[in-house]
C-alpha cells in the first residue's frame, strides 16, 4: 500500500498524476477522509495544463451528455462513428451496451448507467479519469469488466490515470490493484466532517405481522418485452430478503411494484389473504428508498424532509442521520454521503410493514454500511419485513439476508 | 417520404413564410386551411398522434377558455370597441385560437419533427457555431425532461408513503413539489452541465457527429414543395381577405 504522506501538497499528488503510481489505483478511506478533495484537486491539477479531467460521481447522471434521447446516440456522441477496430465500441458491445441501444440513459438501471457513462467517458481518452463511488452499484462481472478495462492500455492511454473510490468489499478481480491511502490528508473534506450515523438513535417501534403473496405475477414496460412473469412467491414479514441478479435484471422494477409506484400486468398480490393493490394505494403496503438519494428528496431543508415523518420519528431521524448540525439547509448543499444518510434516514423511519431499500450502502463508508445493517436488524427484529437489492458482498454477512435470485437476463 | 423532405435552409424559409403570413392573417377559413395543410405534412412525416394529443389535451381546452373569455366575460375583441357582443367576441376568440393552432402546427412540421442527431444537424446547417447549436437542442429537450422528473417526483412520493391514492384532488397536490423540483434541479443541472460540455468539448463532438452519422436531410424538390405551398397559402390567405373586405 502507498500512503499519502499526512497534509501532502499538490507536488505529491502531481506524482501520482505523472503515472508513477501505474493504473488503476484505489483510493482507500472513509467518508469524509479526503478522497473526493483528492479527485477534485487532480482534475484541477489535469485543468489548468489543459487536459481533460473527468470524475463520474456516485449519483451517475453528471456522465450523461444530457441531450440525447437514447443510448444509441449518447455511444455515437462519445464514441464518434463505429467502426470494427473501434475499441470503444468493442467494448459497448461486450458490455451490453449496442442491446439497450433505444432506451433512455436516464431509464437505464443503476449499473447500466455506470456501465454507459464510464465507456462513454473512456472515449474522451482522459488524462485523469477518476470513479468516485461510480462501481458501487455494479454486478460482480460487471466491475470485473471495468477494472480489466481500465488496465487496457487500448482504452486508457498510457500516461494517464484512473483512481477509484469504493466503499464496498473489493470483488476478485484478475487485476492487481494499487491502493492509495488517504488517512492523514489534510483537505476541506477532512476539516468539515460532520457527525457519523447514531445507531443508539434509532428504536423503531413494533408492527403487525404480514404476508405477501404473489400469484402468477407478470410485469412489463408498455411496449417492451416481460420483465418477468408467473412469479408465485411468498414473503413473511420479520424477515431480511436480498434481491439479487445482473444489472438490469428487474430487481428495481419488482421493488417500485410492491411499493406501488408500478402496476402489475398481470397476477395478484394478496396481504394477509386478501387482495392489495399497491398501485391504488401507493406507499401504504412498503416503503421505499431509491438507489439515487436525489430522485427522492423534494424538500427545501433538511428540516422540511424530516417533517414528513410522524412527529415522533422526526428527532430520532435527525440523529440517526447525523444531520442535526445541518437541519436548516438545502439537501442538494450537502454532499451525497448526507444526502444518501438523510434518504435513509426517512426510509428507515417509515411507517409501513415493508420496506425496501435499493443499494442503501452507496456511498456510504464500512463503519456506516455496519450502522446501517445494525438498523436493518432492529427493524428486522421489530417485525419490519425488508427488502434489499444491493450488489455489496459484505451485506450478506452483516444480515444473513434470504437470497431470492432474479435469473431473468436483461430485456430488450 | 424522404425525397419530400426540404433541405434545412427550404424548411426554415417556409416555416417564416407561413409564420408571417400567420401573424398578419385575419380570415379564420385561412387559418384553418394552413392548418389542414400543415397537418397534411405531419401525417406524411407520421407525426399525427403528436398533433392529434396536442389538439385535445392543449388547444381545445385553451380554445374553450378563450370563447369564455371573450364570448362570455368580455364581450367583444379589444380591437372593436363599437362591435360589442357574444358573436364578435367569439370570433375574436376563434381567431385567435386558429393561428395558434396554425402557428403551432407549422413548428411542428418544420422544426419538432426532426429527431436526435437531425435536429443537431439542421441548426449547425443554418451556420450557427456549435455552442449555439448545442444551446438549442438543449431546450428542446426541455419538455421530455420536464415529463421525465415530474414522472420521478410523483414515483418519490409514491415510494415515501406521501401520496397514498391516485385520486385527481391528490395528484394536483403534488404540482408544487414537482414545481420546486424542476426548477432547482433544472438550473443546477444547466449550469453543471454547462461547465462539463466546455470541458470535454462536446458541443464540436456533437456538430462533427449529426454531420456524419445523418444521411442527407432533405431534397432541393422536397424544398420546393414547402415553398410552393407557403407561398400558395399565402397568396391565397390574402387574397380571400381583400374578397371578404370588398
Amino acid at each position: 500500500m502507498i500512503t499519502v504522506a499526512p497534509s501532502p501538497d499538490v507536488s505529491s499528488l502531481v506524482d501520482l498524476f505523472e503515472g508513477r503510481l501505474g493504473t488503476p489505483v484505489f483510493l482507500q478511506g472513509g467518508n469524509f477522509s479526503g478522497r473526493s478533495e483528492a479527485m477534485r484537486r487532480l482534475a484541477q491539477i489535469a485543468a489548468d495544463r489543459n487536459e481533460l479531467a473527468i470524475v463520474i460521481p456516485p449519483e451517475l447522471h453528471p456522465a450523461f451528455s444530457g441531450i440525447t434521447a437514447t443510448v444509441s446516440e449518447e455511444l455515437d456522441l462519445h464514441l464518434g462513428t463505429r467502426t470494427e477496430s473501434c475499441p470503444f465500441w468493442r467494448t459497448a458491445e461486450e458490455w451490453g451496451m449496442l442491446t439497450i441501444g433505444g432506451h433512455h440513459p436516464l431509464t437505464l438501471s443503476g449499473g447500466q448507467q455506470a456501465m454507459l457513462g464510464i465507456v462513454c467517458k473512456l472515449a474522451l481518452r482522459p488524462r485523469f479519469f477518476g470513479l468516485d463511488g461510480a462501481l458501487e452499484q455494479l454486478d460482480p462481472a460487471n466491475f470485473r469488466r471495468v477494472i480489466e478495462a481500465l488496465t487496457s492500455e487500448n482504452l486508457l492511454d498510457e500516461g494517464s490515470v484512473a483512481l477509484i473510490a469504493h466503499n464496498s468489499a473489493w470483488p476478485r478481480t484478475q487485476v492487481p490493484i494499487q491502493t492509495l491511502s488517504t488517512d492523514g490528508l489534510t483537505s476541506s473534506d477532512t476539516a468539515s466532517k460532520p457527525p457519523e450515523l447514531n445507531e443508539a438513535a434509532f428504536s423503531p417501534e413494533m408492527t403487525t405481522a404480514t404476508v405477501l403473496d404473489f400469484q402468477d405475477a407478470s410485469f412489463r414496460y408498455p411496449g417492451t418485452p416481460l420483465v418477468f412473469s408467473n412469479l408465485t412467491l411468498r414473503l413473511y414479514s420479520g424477515r431480511i430478503y436480498r434481491l439479487a441478479g445482473a444489472n438490469g435484471a428487474g430487481k428495481s422494477t419488482f421493488a417500485k411494484l410492491l411499493c406501488g409506484v408500478l402496476r402489475l400486468t398481470s397476477g395478484s398480490l394478496s396481504v394477509n389473504g386478501q387482495p392489495f393493490d399497491t398501485y391504488r394505494r401507493p406507499g401504504t403496503l412498503a416503503q421505499l428508498h431509491f438507489q439515487n438519494p436525489d430522485t427522492q428528496l423534494f424538500g427545501i431543508s433538511v428540516a422540511e424532509e424530516i417533517e414528513t415523518l410522524p412527529p415522533v420519528r422526526r428527532d430520532s431521524a435527525l440523529e440517526f442521520a447525523g444531520l442535526l448540525p445541518f437541519r436548516e439547509k438545502h439537501p442538494f448543499d450537502l454532499p451525497f454521503v448526507l444526502r444518501k444518510r438523510l434518504a435513509l434516514s426517512l426510509t428507515l423511519h417509515g411507517t409501513t410493514p415493508w420496506l425496501i431499500f435499493d443499494e442503501p450502502t452507496v456511498g456510504l463508508d464500512q463503519a456506516g454500511q455496519k450502522i446501517v445493517c445494525q438498523a436493518l436488524i432492529k427493524l428486522k427484529q421489530a417485525g419490519y419485513g425488508i427488502l434489499m437489492i444491493s450488489h455489496n458482498p459484505s451485506l450478506d454477512d452483516l444480515l444473513s439476508p434470504e437470497i431470492l435470485e432474479f435469473l431473468t437476463p436483461p430485456k430488450q | 417520404m424522404r425525397n419530400w423532405t426540404p433541405e434545412e435552409r427550404g424548411r426554415i424559409l417556409a416555416a417564416t413564410i407561413a409564420t408571417a403570413g400567420t401573424i398578419f392573417a385575419r380570415d379564420n377559413i385561412a387559418l384553418i386551411a394552413l392548418w389542414g395543410i400543415s397537418l397534411l405534412v405531419l401525417w406524411g412525416q407520421g407525426e399525427i398522434r403528436t398533433a392529434t394529443r396536442f389538439f385535445y389535451r392543449i388547444w381545445l381546452p385553451m380554445a374553450c377558455g378563450l370563447a369564455i373569455v371573450w364570448g362570455l366575460i368580455v364581450k367583444g375583441s379589444p380591437e372593436a370597441e363599437t362591435m360589442r357582443g357574444i358573436r364578435p367576441g367569439l370570433e375574436y376568440a376563434a381567431l385567435i385560437a386558429f393561428r395558434i393552432a396554425a402557428l403551432a402546427s407549422v413548428f411542428q412540421a418544420a422544426l419538432l419533427s426532426l429527431r436526435g442527431f437531425q435536429r443537431v444537424r439542421f441548426w449547425s446547417r443554418l451556420g450557427l457555431p456549435p455552442s449555439a447549436v448545442a444551446g438549442i437542442v438543449s431546450i428542446f429537450d426541455l419538455w421530455p425532461d420536464f415529463v421525465r422528473r415530474v414522472d420521478q417526483v410523483v414515483a418519490a412520493r409514491c415510494a415515501r408513503g406521501l401520496m397514498t391514492d391516485r385520486r385527481l384532488v391528490t395528484r394536483l397536490r403534488q404540482i408544487p413539489f414537482a414545481f420546486r423540483t424542476l426548477f432547482l434541479s433544472s438550473l443546477d443541472a444547466s449550469m453543471e452541465r454547462a461547465v462539463r460540455w466546455q470541458g470535454e468539448r462536446l458541443p464540436e463532438r456533437l456538430v462533427a457527429v449529426a454531420s456524419t452519422s445523418c444521411a442527407s436531410s432533405g431534397s432541393l424538390r422536397g424544398s420546393f414543395v414547402w415553398l410552393a405551398l407557403a407561398l400558395g397559402w399565402v397568396v391565397f390567405a390574402f387574397r380571400h381577405e381583400w374578397i371578404l373586405n370588398q
